[in-house]
């Protein structure tokens, strides 16, 4: 990393020694760096996951080349048993979630960005937030362990959902499952690790609230924070107010598993051939609108980050102000909001009354709302702009487009008499990883790129950044779009061999190969991004301050930003998005720059 | 603001796109469903179980992920609980273990054996040579032409059933067919190891080594086993049905071979007999005759009632469960020795293959081996092979009338008792109380 | 293979097109042609994308075949929303494409400095918003027509089914990893169409077992044009009544029965020698010299209707497959009871067919 960096006026500074300050750092940006980096390496593994699924998907009942003899067996014919491939896309969504999309977006550009872009010199807690990243540390530690368990990892789904996830042997018969071998000891672990998860997240959005709402600058009111911050705010409140309520439906089904309370056992007890549970005095739908009140403002943790993100990326490369931006905060707050009254969604054939089910769809289908508003802003801030197609925008127009696909396709789902016939069909996937992998992820993509130079003190190299993006792009569509029309047809999901025996979809078959052809392609591509990450860090350009000539706080400090930030507390004149502002000769006027003569103020609001 | 870019790297850059690409259509070579041709059959080294284990009384079934007999090989496991070491005592007299071999012996054996059954890929059984004619209604047939003909142990079948095998049941049967598979250690009851040769749910009317009839093992194929993780496979088609029967009746084959040669060279080296003995070759050969034709005559015909009841009306019905009640409770029969207290309090037991299993709870209203009353019939009459119930019958193969009037009245009497209506009426009718 | 190769040719024209874009003249900072290369990129990606809605259509990659009652508002509904979403797409993506055509960035022009406008705001959140309401509200009544079987409600209520209205009733119970059927006997059925009452105390004691009963694993047999009611049960996990062709689909809970109902509008199963064959579908009618009619039906793979699990359930989650008899009238069904009844209680065994 590069060594420019200055001491903040009026600071007492010592010498820390390496651990101090690059390992156990209260710092929040080594900290973000540090959720970057494990998220990073995470959606690694998601990805090898992801790859081992649509392997068997795509050429179902083949012997994988070389794989396919170190991992499975004689015994099992060297071919990927069914309990195998529900680990492998249990794990997959749980990585991705957990482990890779949340800690990115929340606890990698929360960290980085929270205190840069309102002109604070760290976070209200910094041991907190110290806490709040070790505390992912036991998480990571106990899932990856949860491989090598007896039984596999969890096998049951990241929705974990009982009986098939909760139930266990009684007492003296180890931690084992009548229901399938992965829902043993692994899903033990899997419960452990997601609730030192959820403290971790708990921790930090409480220092996400507590940062935003009383260290801003001077001069930097509420409505004058960039977009980023009011996303990472809204989502913290999000995180803390549902996060607890996962915590809680983890814990008993830890306790169901364990100590065999009965909370997801229903009276009539269960019969897994010559194992029978004993009867229970609680019921499996408990869990699930334990969970699914958790899993879907979970949702929109994961995907209002990345649009906070994405509206200050396009506001920059289009050299224009963010068009309407009381109604984009008014539009995150809607969605946050709204997700708290719509977990029902998930449950509509779930056996939960219909009528109940009423309420939840008129609620879901608002939610389409305040997404299409933010989609129609986004138009109007690149309508007359000047778009400058550097990776990071690339990467924030994808975003946009997708998430277009994505919320639409969820209309489709939010209607149940339609959800009757597509719920648990390859349509949910496909909205699914639209919304998650092809905006959180450009999402991701466009803040690694856009806030690198902030974070390193170099550039990334756009040349590969633009291969990478185009690949993905192209590739992502190839695999998801497709997967639409499989829901169309009614494929199940999380099926071992769909295509085959079943006349209603053994014609879609060949589908499912050509995803999976493109899924390698994507995964392939995914390292293109990474070889650019880390020979950029050592061997990238060196950036300036402000390389992309933006308005937002976080670009008057140094390249990369050493202890307390900024040279000295930043005051705030304006808005954030002041580019192109006429009688100012440069495109754009940061936030803390002086009033140009003869330019009348838009003081923001 | 961004990188300058130096030219001639642009075939870089589609080598780029397109690698990844083509390496996922290298893929697709391996897209044939069969077995590897180079896959083999591996050798045995599970603890064979030889003698009843009858006397020894399990407390509860076993834990999921581990076989009893697997477990001899882990004596510190908790598992078990108040069962752990039961085993310990039989082995070496009733459970050996086929590792105190010589490898060089054992791979001999495995050789022996691919000879004749071949490999995954390629199953057959064949027995070559003259010593192998038999005669078959009056004329003079090698035994292979039999097996095809009669058993459809041809090389098409077995092959297509290999193929099958392999995608519907391996995870659960396991590669040999020793129940073994990932998700059978996960299942009770555990699936069936075909390598004993024992079958459960016969209906051949032999007196003793019964095989099942082809017909048996599709039955099981079509209506699945109840109350069992063996489900029905309506989801195949008849044909691939057939293959399906023709290869487990392989795997059978193949594995009682393996596991009576075994036991006679393991009994061989405890008597410490130091002549090299008979060529495995032929002790395989010979084994498999042994138990082809067992399985051809098993083919030959079912157990026949003598005369099945018609019952005219409710009332008819009614007293042959009385009299069927009568000859449930009768002490020569001892039907409630096992099935105590009408099969609610019957105790544990280990069956033939060293799992844990309970005689039938009559109220449970589940019938494993079928609930159609001539499948019931086949059960009390021919009994049930590896889990210790007697045949009723003293000759399946000619069954008395006597003995045919009592089993049907049993049977009668055991349908009606998982139902409160019908217990009650017993009771209030014919002042019978079983409760 | 045909329709593979063709994604395959498409996908790599996408791709090829969109490495043309990554020549050297596209990156350089000034402007000019290269830019336009991106809105390229994008806008043959969402053309495809648009394009491949109708393409699946005419690939056969669709909805299968609606049989139900119901499939017909619950696929209108989902055809309205297709036009509604398709048009916004269309719409949204070609304004998106436009701006990225137009707007690449120029030193010689300035941005247009706005901050918003409140007008468009208001307008653009207000029609999507009463769009949105009325779509919510006007599928209500389908969502409970067929989840809260206000029909069944109705007659539990009256106390009494009409003769024309009588339904069956077969309660299904999924566990890992098929499906066990439980029919009534055709002595029963003989006590429903006698007494409706009877009817109903069954569907409130949901079928109470009966030494009687007719027993079937993963074959579900109904009468077209005769409601069936289905109580849903499960022994083990959460498993999922999916009928693609009927458009139901309900999860079964451990613990509770769980009553579902549809109601077929073509059959698809005839006696052919001694077995019924399903995946036939009644081409028309001919009378016989003797005057009698009589069905010619013809083989149609679309009329194999499949019943599947969709609540991911184990190892053999995607295995367990069932398959659904449609008969053409109740004397038909009847028959198929009476045989399947009759094996249930054999006591011989059927000589072996050839």
């Amino acid at each position: 990393m590069s060594e420019s960096t200055t001491h903040a006026v009026g600071h007492e500074h010592h010498e820390m020694s390496f651990i101090r300050k690059y390992i156990f750092s209260e710092d929040h940006k080594i900290i973000g760096i540090q959720f970057l980096f494990t998220g990073l390496i995470m959606f690694l593994l998601g990805g090898l996951l992801a790859l081992g699924v649509r392997t068997q998907l795509g050429w179902p009942g083949a012997e994988i080349p070389i794989l396919g003899k170190l991992l499975f067996p004689g015994s099992q014919g060297h071919k990927m048993g069914p309990d195998f491939y529900n680990m492998l896309f249990t794990m997959h969504a749980s990585v991705m979630i957990f482990f890779v999309i949340i800690p990115l977006l929340t606890g990698a550009f929360g960290n980085f960005t929270i205190p840069l872009m309102i002109g604070a010199k760290d976070m209200a807690f910094p041991k907190l937030n110290m806490l709040s990243y070790w505390f992912m540390w036991p998480a990571l530690v106990i899932i990856l362990i949860s491989f090598t368990v007896d039984g596999g990892a969890g096998a049951s789904g990241w929705t974990s959902y009982p009986t098939i996830a909760s139930s266990t042997m009684p007492s003296g018969f180890g931690y084992r499952s009548p229901a399938q071998p992965g829902s043993g000891i692994g899903q033990i672990l899997w419960l452990c690790s997601l609730i030192f998860v959820g403290v971790s997240s708990m921790a930090g959005s409480v220092n996400y609230i507590t940062t935003i709402i009383n260290l801003r600058a001077a001069g930097m009111t509420m409505f004058r924070m960039p977009l980023t911050i009011w996303a990472m705010f809204i989502t913290a409140i999000l995180q803390a107010f549902a996060l607890p309520v996962l915590t809680v439906a983890l814990f008993l089904q830890l306790l169901d598993k364990t100590i065999g309370t009965t909370f997801f056992l229903p009276p009539t007890g269960l019969q897994f051939g010559n194992w029978t549970t004993g009867p229970g005095g609680g019921q499996p739908l408990l869990w699930q609108h334990l969970f699914w009140f958790y899993s879907h403002p979970a949702v929109y943790i994961m995907i209002l980050p990345a649009m906070g993100m994405v509206s200050d990326v396009i506001a920059t490369f289009a050299r224009k102000p963010l068009f309407g931006y009381k109604p984009m905060v008014l539009a995150l707050a809607g969605i946050a909001g709204l997700g708290f009254i719509v977990w029902g969604h998930h449950m509509f054939q779930s056996g939960m009354d219909p009528r109940l089910g009423t309420g939840f769809m008129v609620a879901t289908i608002m939610i389409a709302l305040p997404s299409a508003v933010k989609v129609f802003n986004w138009l109007g801030t690149l309508y007359q702009s000047n778009i400058h197609f550097t990776t990071p925008m690339l990467n924030a127009l994808a975003f946009v487009s997708m998430f277009v696909i994505g919320g639409l396709s969820g209309i489709f789902m939010a209607a149940t008499p339609v959800d009757i016939f597509i719920h648990d069909t390859y349509f949910i996937v496909a909205h699914l990883h639209y919304v998650l992998f092809m905006s959180s992820v450009f999402g991701i993509f466009a803040g690694i790129t856009f806030w690198y130079p902030k974070m390193f003190g170099r550039l990334m190299n756009e040349r590969w950044g633009k291969i990478h993006f185009t690949i993905t792009f192209i590739a992502s569509n190839c695999v998801f779009y497709p997967m639409h029309i499989l829901g169309v047809g009614g494929m199940p999901r999380r099926y071992f061999e769909p295509g085959v025996h079943f006349n209603t979809w053994e014609h879609l078959q060949p589908i499912n190969t050509f995803i999976s052809i493109a899924a390698l392609t994507l995964g392939t591509a995914q390292l293109i991004f990474f070889a650019n990450f880390f020979y950029s860090l050592f061997w990238g350009p060196k950036a300036g301050r402000n390389p992309w000539k933006s308005n937002t706080l976080e670009w008057t400090a140094p390249s990369p930003a050493g202890h307390g930030n900024f040279d000295e507390p930043p005051i705030v004149f304006r808005g954030p998005y002041e580019y192109s502002v006429p009688g100012v000769e440069e495109d754009y006027l940061p936030q803390t720059a002086p009033q140009p003569s003869g330019v009348p103020v838009h003081a923001g609001h | 603001m961004i990188a300058r870019c130096p030219s001639g790297r642009k075939y870089l850059r589609i080598a780029t796109f397109f690698i990844p690409a083509l390496l996922g259509c290298m893929l697709l070579a391996g897209c044939d469903d069969a077995y590897d041709v180079e896959m083999l059959y591996p050798p045995r080294t599970d603890w064979l179980v030889i003698e009843s284990l009858k006397d020894v009384l399990p407390t509860r079934y076993d834990p999921p992920g581990a076989l009893p007999v697997d477990m001899l090989d882990h004596p510190d496991t908790t598992l078990f609980g108040p069962d752990q070491g039961l085993l310990g005592p039989k082995k070496g007299r009733a459970i050996i273990d086929p590792r105190v071999l010589k490898p060089d012996q054992r791979g001999e054996l495995v050789q022996a054996l691919r000879d004749v059954a071949g490999r995954p890929r390629l199953p057959k059984i064949d027995l070559n040579g003259d010593k192998f004619i038999v005669e078959d209604k009056g004329t003079r047939v090698h035994i292979d032409t039999l097996l095809e003909k009669e058993l459809k142990l041809d090389k098409k079948t077995l092959a297509q059933g290999s193929v099958l095998y392999r995608s519907q049941c391996l995870h659960c049967h396991g590669l040999p067919g020793d129940g073994r598979g990932p998700t059978g250690l996960w299942v009770n009851p555990h699936p069936r190891d075909y390598r004993q040769g024992i079958f459960k749910f016969t209906s051949s009317a032999q007196t003793q080594n019964r095989k099942p009839r082809r017909d048996d093992l599709k039955g099981v194929l079509m209506n699945g086993i109840e109350g069992t993780s063996m489900p029905s496979f309506t989801l195949l088609k008849p044909e691939e049905i057939d293959a399906l029967v023709s290869y487990v009746i392989h795997l059978s084959i193949r594995g009682e071979a393996e596991f009576a040669v075994l036991k006679d060279l393991i009994r061989e080296k405890e008597e410490g007999s130091t002549e090299a003995g008979e060529p495995m070759i032929d002790r395989i050969r010979s084994k498999v005759e042994e138990l082809a034709k067992l399985w051809l005559e098993a083919q030959k015909g079912e157990i026949k009632p003598v005369k099945p009841p018609e019952y005219k009306n409710d009332q008819e019905r009614m007293e042959s469960v009385v009299r069927g009640y009568k000859v449930y409770m009768n002490k020569d029969v001892a039907c409630a020795g096992c099935h105590l207290n009408f099969g609610r309090d019957a105790a544990f037991k280990y069956d033939a293959w060293g799992t844990i299993v309970k005689p039938r709870n009559f109220f449970s209203n589940m019938y494993r081996g079928g609930r159609k009353p001539i499948e019931i019939y086949w059960r009390i009459a021919g009994g049930i092979n590896g889990a210790d119930m007697a045949p009723f019958a003293k000759n399946p193969a000619s069954i008395t009338e006597e003995e045919d009037k009592q089993i049907w009245d049993l049977i009668s009497f055991l349908q009606i008792l998982p139902f409160p209506e019908k217990r009650q009426e017993l009771k209030e009718k014919h002042g019978i109380v079983v409760e | 293979m045909v329709k593979f190769a063709v994604f395959i040719v498409l996908t790599i024209a996408v791709a090829g097109f969109g490495l043309y874009a990554l020549f050297p003249a596209a990156l350089k900072p000034s402007p000019g042609e290269g830019r336009k290369r991106w809105a390229y990129l994008f806008g043959i990606v969402l053309t495809l994308e648009a394009l491949a809605c109708p393409f699946a259509v005419l690939m056969g990659w669709w909805l299968p075949k609606g049989v139900s009652t119901y499939a017909y508002d619950i696929d209108l509904l989902f055809y309205i929303i297709l036009v509604i979403t398709g048009v916004t797409f269309i719409a949204v993506g070609a304004m998106f494409i436009y701006i990225l055509f137009k707007y690449p960035a120029d030193p010689n022009r300035k941005s247009w400095y706005t901050h918003g406008n409140h007008k468009l705001e208001m307008t653009w959140t207000a029609v999507p918003a009463v769009l949105l309401i009325v779509l919510a509200f006007a599928q209500i009544p389908a969502w409970l027509k067929v989840k809260n079987l206000s029909w069944l409600r109705e007659a539990l209520q009256a106390g009494e089914v009409k003769p024309e209205a009588r339904f069956l009733q077969v309660e299904v119970t999924a566990r890992q990893w098929e499906w066990r059927m439980r029919y009534p006997s055709t002595k029963h059925m003989e006590e429903w169409n006698q007494d409706g009452k009877v009817l109903l105390n069954d569907v409130r004691l949901k079928m109470t077992p009966r030494p009687d009963d007719v027993r079937r694993v993963n074959e579900l047999h109904c009468v077209k044009g005769q409601k069936v009611l289905v109580h849903l049960k499960t022994l083990d996990v959460i498993h999922s009544f999916f009928l693609p062709h009927m458009r139901l689909k309900q999860d079964a809970l451990p613990g509770r029965t769980i009553p579902v109902w549809f109601e077929p509008i073509e059959a698809n199963c005839f006696l052919d020698g001694n077995d019924w064959k399903d995946g036939m579908r009644l081409e028309r009618t001919v009378t016989d010299k003797d005057g009698k009619e009589k069905g010619v039906w013809v083989k149609d793979d679309k009329n194999i209707w499949e019943l599947a699990c969709a609540e991911y359930c184990g190892a053999r989650h995607s295995l367990m497959r069932g398959k659904l008899f449609v008969h053409d009238t109740p004397e038909d069904f009847l028959a198929w009871l009476k045989k399947a009844e009759a094996e249930g209680q054999q006591t011989t065994v059927a000589p072996e067919k050839k």
